[in-house]
C-alpha cells in the first residue's frame, strides 16, 4: 500500500524539481547555488536517511526506504530533475537568466504569448465626430483644408 | 544504526531552536507559495550560520523526499 500519495510518481518528480527551483528562488539562491548545496549534502549520509525515513513515515511508508539507499546517486538524480538540460553558457548571469526563463514555458510558448498579446490590443480608430474646430488647420504633418 | 549514534556517524542533529522553529512553519506548508514567502522572511532574519544549517537542513529533507519518490515510482 502507498499511502496516501495519490499523484503519479512520474508528475511528483516533476513537482518536486519545481518546487526545488521554486525553494531556491526562495532562498535568495541561484539555481546553480541550489545544485551545489545538493551535491554537498548529498554526501551527508545520516542527514538524507533521516530526511529520508522522515518523508517516508509522513506518506504511511516503512523504514524500508533506508535499505539500498545511495545518497550520492540521489545527489546526481536531484541535479538531472532540477535542470535537466543544463545551459551552455558560462557567464553565472545568463546561466541563471536562462534557467528561470525556462521555468512553466514550454517551446513555442514565447511566440503564442506575443501572438495573445497582439489580439488583446485592438487597433485605434478615430470618432466620426469633430474633435474642434482646428481639425483643418493645416499642420506640418497634415496639409489641412486651407492649404 | 542509531542515528543519535555520534560515534558511529560521527555527526550530530544538533539543531538551534529558531532554525527548528523555521523548519517546522516551512514544513506545515513547504508546497505552496505562501509557505516559502514565509521561508524567505524568516530566513532573512537568521544569522549568516544559522541560515546556512537552514539551507543544509532543506537540502537533505529535499533529497530525503525525493529517494521516497524514487522508490514509489519503483
Amino acid at each position: 500500500m502507498l499511502g496516501p500519495v495519490t499523484e503519479p510518481a512520474s508528475d511528483a518528480l516533476a513537482k518536486w524539481a519545481e518546487d526545488q527551483r521554486a525553494l531556491a528562488r526562495a532562498l535568495d539562491l541561484t539555481i546553480e547555488e541550489w545544485l551545489d548545496i545538493l551535491d554537498a549534502a548529498s554526501h551527508r549520509t545520516t542527514g538524507i536517511t533521516a530526511a529520508a525515513i522522515g518523508a517516508s513515515m509522513a506518506r504511511g511508508l516503512g523504514m524500508g526506504i533506508v535499505r539500498g539507499l545511495d545518497t550520492r546517486a540521489l545527489g546526481k538524480r536531484a541535479r538531472k530533475l532540477i535542470d535537466p538540460t543544463p545551459p551552455r553558457v558560462k557567464n553565472p548571469v545568463l546561466k541563471e537568466a536562462v534557467r528561470r526563463a525556462r521555468d512553466g514555458i514550454e517551446v513555442g510558448a514565447g511566440a503564442a504569448r506575443l501572438r495573445a498579446r497582439r489580439e488583446a490590443i485592438t487597433t485605434p480608430r478615430r470618432g466620426e465626430g469633430s474633435i474642434g474646430d482646428s481639425v483643418t488647420t493645416g499642420t506640418p504633418d497634415a496639409p489641412g483644408d486651407d492649404s | 544504526m542509531s542515528l543519535r549514534d555520534r560515534l558511529r556517524t560521527q555527526e550530530t542533529f544538533e539543531v538551534d531552536d529558531a532554525v527548528r522553529r523555521v523548519l517546522k512553519e516551512w514544513s506545515q506548508e513547504k508546497a505552496s507559495d505562501v509557505g516559502r514567502l514565509n521561508l524567505a522572511r524568516a530566513a532573512k532574519r537568521l544569522s549568516p550560520e544559522q541560515r546556512n544549517v537552514l539551507i543544509a537542513r532543506l537540502a537533505e529533507i529535499s533529497l530525503g523526499v525525493l529517494a521516497v519518490l524514487e522508490k514509489q515510482e519503483g
